[in-house]
């Protein structure tokens, strides 16, 4: 019995990652038609990016902000003086919590909404329907979306940088008296190999959220229920992809010398 | 023509359909009937390539789309027009954008008339021009049905399918529904096929209604026939009786 279980939840497994590379490879092959649908992708961009803003901002400020107390303070009981604040916070933030941040935050928000919205198209039969009006659901549904998430997400995630250290300058400065030049000269020597490898890991994390949402908003079934199981399968599994993806991307990407 | 050979379709441990054998004859209304959980909406969906079948071959025009690939079945998929059961309109779209969803795709050289195929299709279902800007959410459930059906025949396909036509709505909807059915009938010549369990609409939008139960087909004739039909199920759905061949499983508490 124990075996059939564990059987079964293998070969679920081995269908989930056989539909996502399905799900990949036709994305690709619609991909050309955005062309002609600028109007969804620019519709989806603003979805994605612009209505992330608020959120993105305020997670990246007080990150940038409590970063900066706690370095300032444990460098202080150590050094007796809140050294390397501003090398701390960008390159914290830059390498790290900048995109995983910013994945989580768009994960929950965008994640779970592409998974509601595709999931409730299905399950009340609008993704048959569009097969029946000419149109393929990933040509129609995915391919805006795919676009919008890679296009914003690494935008966001350069936006948060920004606003995280700006909030570790606010800290920095007015709570632990580290003067602006020595903060900012401190960003500045920051290498953008840096910067590339927070940018790459973002663009990855884009992949992981569209992707895992649209996959489980497609394969929705069983009305309201149904809908409200793929959102929520959808943002954990995103979200805890981002987590383990996160140190093998920076294992390889230190390893090729990027950051 | 539309052809079902020994079609087979399981979900999971229910097999839904167990060898199905129909044929769908050129301009003619054909209406699947038979209880819950027999098969016609899945029948109707492999009709359209939107299933496929785990046996069995599904003809339309004399071609195979159960060994077609995306891009082939796409193309046979645009013969057909699909009113759902619940309409399936786009929500984020007026009813407009809805009706022209399928052209735009379809038909895009014939966008330049957009308000006139609009206005025509919502003429056709009995609606009128203003309706168009509205959303779907602003609509009634027999509104939402009659767009539906203006968006499924605006391409002009050869064929129309209708699940479950009149369900949810008030008898003289209904009947409103019906002679939409049978009036774009009688003025595009499309073939449709139907699934219903409302018996008096069935009764009036067909030339030949099959009955399906297990997953097989019991009886197929023309609305006489069936009524009059010496067969103990289909007697007994018609009646409408619980006693007879055809065992509904009721839990007990």
């Amino acid at each position: 019995m124990v075996f059939r279980i564990y059987t079964q939840r293998v070969l679920d497994l081995a269908s989930a990652v056989g539909g996502v590379a399905v799900l990949v490879r036709k994305t690709f092959r619609w991909l050309p038609s955005a062309r002609s649908d600028g109007k969804n992708v620019f519709n989806q961009m603003m979805e994605v990016g612009v209505q992330s803003f608020p959120v993105t901002s305020l997670t990246a400020l007080f990150t940038g902000m409590v970063l900066a107390l706690q370095t300032g303070f444990s460098f202080r009981r150590v050094f007796n003086e809140p050294l390397y604040v501003g090398t701390v916070v960008g390159l914290s933030l830059l390498k790290e919590l900048g995109p995983v941040l910013t994945g989580v935050v768009v994960a929950g928000r965008v994640g779970a909404r592409i998974a509601a919205e595709i999931g409730t198209m299905n399950v009340t039969e609008q993704v048959d329907a569009l097969h029946t009006l000419g149109t393929h659901p990933v040509r129609y549904l995915v391919v805006p979306r795919f676009l919008a998430c890679l296009l914003m997400v690494p935008l966001l995630t350069v936006y948060a940088d920004v606003i995280g250290v700006v909030g570790g300058y606010l800290v920095a400065h007015f709570r632990l008296n580290v003067p602006s030049s020595i903060y900012w000269d401190e960003i500045r020597a920051i290498q953008i190999e840096d910067a590339f490898h927070g940018l790459i890991k973002s663009v990855a994390y884009a992949l992981i959220i569209v992707i895992t949402a649209c996959y489980k908003g497609l394969q929705t079934s069983g009305g309201a229920e149904g809908v409200g199981r793929s959102t929520t399968s959808a943002v954990v599994i995103s979200m805890v992809c981002i987590l383990v993806s996160d140190y093998f991307l920076s294992a390889i990407l230190v390893s090729l010398g990027i950051g | 023509m539309i052809r079902l050979e020994g079609v087979h379709r399981a979900f999971g441990l229910n097999r839904v359909l167990r060898g199905l054998d129909l044929d769908v004859r050129e301009g003619e209304t054909l209406t699947l009937i038979g209880g819950s959980g027999t098969g016609k909406s899945v029948t109707l969906k492999i009709m359209v390539g939107l299933l496929k079948p785990d046996q069995g071959r599904v003809w339309v025009d004399n071609q195979d789309i159960t060994v077609l690939d995306e891009d082939e079945l796409s193309r046979v998929q645009r013969k057909f027009g699909f009113l759902f059961q619940g309409a399936a309109l786009f929500d984020s779209m007026t009813v407009a954008e809805n009706v022209l969803f399928g052209v735009r795709n379809l038909k895009p050289q014939e966008l330049v008339h957009g308000d006139a195929i609009v206005e025509r299709c919502l003429g056709l279902v009995g609606l009128k021009p203003e309706v168009a800007a509205l959303k779907p959410a602003e609509l009634s459930g027999g509104m939402k049905k009659r767009v539906g059906l203006a968006r499924a025949i605006a391409h002009e396909p050869e064929y129309i399918l209708y699940d479950e036509p009149t369900t949810g709505l008030d008898p003289i909807m209904s009947d409103v529904i019906n002679d939409l059915i049978v009036d774009i009938r009688a003025k595009l010549k499309i073939t449709s096929i139907a699934v219903t369990h409302d018996l008096k609409s069935a009764y009036k939008i067909s030339n030949r209604m099959a009955m399906i139960h297990e997953g097989r087909l019991v009886a197929v004739g023309t609305p006489d026939e069936i009524q009059r039909s010496d067969n103990p199920m289909v007697h007994q759905f018609i009646t409408g009786s619980s006693q007879g061949p055809i065992q509904m499983p009721v839990r007990s508490y």
